[in-house]
């Protein structure tokens, strides 16, 4: 009674927090009323209920946090989708019919041919696009299709209704997780996990905010260039606060889900960065298209096999990325400094682990102490930091024209 | 942290008395799942809790005006934390947007249904309202009648005894029908303004055009209004102008469409614009040429006016934005206009301490004001104007008595 009567303060002390600083939009705080009102309900549920219970809210929640239209076509879509992976047919001919589908959506979401609301694209693609590639490659390894209850679970993800930029829960992670620890441990990390997440979102305005005072003339063209590179690079504290919000949530609900970046600010190299800063997407990247890359090359070189997969990763990224915008935004973006941003990241990380292959490190480098390697590691962190900045200005500007106008005037 | 390897099942602990689920069937690749010591929890709780109660202490910390130094720097970003509005330059962005047409020059607005209240035009002004238009839509009615414009069908030649108002403005100008802030001023006008033998009535003509910006009011000023002969010309610029002539400017050069006047050629031979540049590359190219532009085009206006026997207003109309970015953007607008030689009737307060969400058409997606909307703009208008006679006598005429009941100039 204890854990839960702590619980429930701090979910109180959160909702007021959000009310207060009026976080995120009026949907989000109704998210928040209904996962942590859940959670207080869930807790008690017998536990071979609890799945039931979280589907039942998840489907009832999708209603309040989104058109009853969108979300009974959410839910159609996935019955239909449930009906295709768990069919009795060879799994290549599922493929097939799964491309079919989405050659279907394409159509519908980018002719408008469908009598369909314009937002329900955005809301399908969150919930179905990336979480599909996963789904359907672990099924290819299944004895079995996963049973509905696994389905649900898995692709009706409570916050997914109004994170529209939804991390790539991992399905069997996900599955694996769930009451992996005693509730009260894993709730309560939830809870730490949301709160820092509401962290980020705070610094995040007080960043956005301060960003347009780093403007020639109130600041010289140097300072406003390093200043606004810098700013462009903490400005992923919303996605990070976001997503920390997701896991927490996920924790309440019994997923021991992993964290979703890990200190990336503190990265101390390229590969280092890559690790840490999206933990799920490299998961994902590692798990469906690294490894099979890796394995398929590696009889014949190790090393290549090894740079030949890093770089195919980074290909990759960059296309699904571009889905992803394509599906929430409406447009596939096309530029040079979008594919100029990845193409030098892969570079910098393929670049890191041929160096590493060639210079392997010994065991007692991974223990150093002592203020000349922390003064090294401090210059990495340094450099790294540096560097990242100037790659996400890059990457956000319209145009490289845009982008070499911003660091000659200082003006975005 | 820990991580390890999980085997399965592992050690689950649910509800007492409940068994652990079965374990998903494994797939070759077995991914590292990161769990934490059960310790954590106890030190997790107190920084929770304390972190959380400290944020909601910080905002009750009163920070006056007088404060200075570490204080005032706690005080900015308490406030910072509080704003979740989008900051000035994402604001332009979004209103510009709106119009945008995702990149696409023959679609004027995102919203397919308002496409076909216009039609494009190949040149200058690139595309004008369509006549004979009465639609509903979430705030009211859109009504243009046979030349276009969102005001009663009035005749060409102006009768006798009337006095004529062009207003020359974009979408913000363009409310729900009857209850926009050009038809309110019009029916309180014919109230209060009103000389017997000299002026009977008033008609407001709302040239008013979505998406419209100074340089194609100018052209309409130039082109259109004289037709009507109007008595003065009401120039109602807002927030978008502050990057909006340039944008307009920039898809005429990418379009290769002709810039007409000879100062835009001159203005973007100067400023170095290639028609190959990315649009919001003239548009950054164009900056420094901003406030002589946007001077420039008013002077325009103001000439012509002059020459047809007319006088001006101009008018800084707000929008259902951010105060702060309001204010930004007409102290902007105010280095332009100031020096005109004209009324200037500055209407920042209309929206000042409102609830943006009540007084826009569709909060969050169409931010353009609704019928309350437009009564406090009104509102305002009708009371800065009682407050400058000057420009109540250049709207409503030398001897239109003055609403407050001061006497006649």
């Amino acid at each position: 009674m204890l854990h839960f009567t702590l619980f429930v303060a701090q979910l109180a002390l959160l909702l007021a927090a959000f009310k207060v600083y009026d976080l995120e939009v009026p949907t989000f705080f109704k998210l928040c009323e209904i996962v942590f009102a859940g959670f207080a309900v869930s807790y008690w549920v017998p536990f071979r209920f609890k799945e039931f219970f979280l589907i039942a809210i998840s489907l009832g929640g999708a209603c309040l946090l989104l058109t009853p239209l969108v979300a009974s076509l959410l839910l159609g879509v996935g019955a239909a989708l449930f009906a295709i992976v768990s069919s009795p047919v060879a799994f290549r001919w599922k493929v097939v019919v799964l491309l079919c589908v989405l050659a279907v959506a394409v159509y519908g979401k980018s002719t408008g041919a469908f009598p369909v609301p314009h937002e329900f694209w955005p809301v399908l693609g969150s919930v179905f696009m990336f979480r599909m590639i996963v789904y359907m490659y672990d099924l290819s390894h299944a004895k079995a299709p996963p049973p509905l209850k696994d389905f649900a679970t898995y692709f009706f993800i409570l916050p997914n209704y109004y994170f529209l930029l939804f991390p790539i829960v991992d399905f069997q992670t996900m599955r694996k997780s769930y009451f992996k620890r005693d509730i009260n441990v894993v709730a309560q990390q939830g809870v730490w996990w949301i709160v820092r997440g509401a962290t980020h979102l705070l610094l995040y305005r007080i960043i956005y905010q301060t960003q347009g005072t780093f403007t020639p003339p109130t600041v010289s063209v140097p300072i406003a260039v390093v200043g606004r590179m810098l700013f462009t690079y903490l400005l992923i504290l919303r996605v990070t606060g976001q997503f920390h919000i997701i896991a927490g949530m996920l924790c309440l609900f019994g997923y021991d889900v992993p964290e979703m970046n890990h200190l990336f600010l503190l990265s101390a190299g390229f590969n280092d960065f890559w690790r840490r800063a999206s933990i799920y997407w490299k998961d994902f990247m590692v798990k469906v298209f690294y490894y099979p890359a890796y394995f398929a090359m590696r009889k014949a070189n190790e090393h290549r096999a090894q740079i030949v997969a890093t770089a195919w990763v980074f290909v990759v990224t960059w296309f699904l990325h571009g889905v992803q915008f394509y599906w929430i935004q409406g447009r596939f973006p096309l530029t040079w400094n979008d594919a100029l941003f990845w193409f030098i990241l892969g570079s910098f990380v393929v670049g890191e682990a041929w160096y590493d292959m060639l210079h392997p490190r010994p065991a007692r480098a991974l223990t150093k102490t002592g203020w000349k390697y922390r003064a090294q590691h401090a210059a990495k962190v340094g450099l790294t930091i540096a560097t990242v900045s100037v790659l996400f200005s890059l990457w956000s500007a319209n145009s490289m024209e845009e982008w070499f106008y911003f660091l000659r005037s200082g003006h975005v | 942290m820990s991580d390890r390897i999980d085997q399965g099942a592992g050690n689950r602990l649910g509800k007492a008395g409940t068994a652990p689920p079965r374990a998903a069937s494994v797939p070759p690749v077995q991914l590292i799942v990161a769990s934490g010591p059960a310790r954590l929890s106890k030190e997790n709780v107190v920084i929770a809790l304390s972190l959380l109660v400290a944020l909601l202490i910080v905002d009750q910390i009163p920070i006056k005006p007088g404060h200075t130094g570490l204080i005032r720097r706690v005080g900015i970003m308490i406030a910072q934390m509080h704003n979740g509005s989008l900051n000035a330059d994402d604001y332009h962005a979004m209103a510009a947007n709106y119009y945008e047409g995702i990149e696409q020059f023959d679609r004027i607005s995102q919203d397919n249904v308002e496409n076909a209240d216009y039609h494009l035009r190949p040149d200058f002004l690139r595309y004008e309202n369509n006549p004979h238009i009465n639609r509903p839509y979430a705030a009211g009615m859109r009504t243009f009648n046979s030349f276009g414009m969102q005001n009663p069908e009035y005749p060409l030649l102006k009768p006798a005894h009337i006095r004529r108002i062009a207003v020359l403005g974009d979408s913000i100008s363009l409310g729900p029908a009857g209850h926009d802030y050009v038809t309110l001023l019009e029916d309180k006008l014919n109230q209060v303004a009103l000389t017997p033998g000299k002026t009977d009535g008033f008609q407001l003509l709302s040239f008013a055009v979505s998406g419209y910006v100074l340089l194609q009011e100018m052209d309409v000023a130039l082109e259109k209004v004289s037709k009507f002969q109007p008595d003065v010309y009401v120039v109602a610029l807002t927030s978008r102008e502050i990057d909006g002539s340039r944008k307009h400017l920039a898809k005429l050069v990418v379009r290769g469409t002709d810039l007409k006047y000879e100062y835009l050629r001159q203005v973007v031979r100067q400023a170095g614009v290639k028609p190959t540049d990315h649009v919001n590359t003239i548009v950054l190219k164009l900056g420094p040429y901003f406030q002589s532009m946007t001077t420039w085009a008013l002077e325009q206006i103001k000439k012509h006016a002059e020459a047809e026997g007319a006088q001006m207003i101009v008018v800084l109309l707000a929008a259902p934005f951010e105060y702060s970015v309001t204010v930004q953007d007409f102290d902007v607008l105010h280095q332009s206009v100031d020096g005109l030689g004209v009324p200037v009737i500055d209407l920042r307060e209309a929206f000042h301490g409102v609830n943006l969400p009540d007084v826009e058409v569709a909060p969050g997606s169409d931010i353009h004001p609704n019928a309350l909307g437009h009564k406090m703009i009104f509102d305002t208008l009708y009371s800065r104007l009682q407050a400058q006679p000057e420009a109540w006598h250049v709207l409503a005429g030398d001897d239109a008595p003055v609403p407050d009941g001061t006497p006649r100039r």
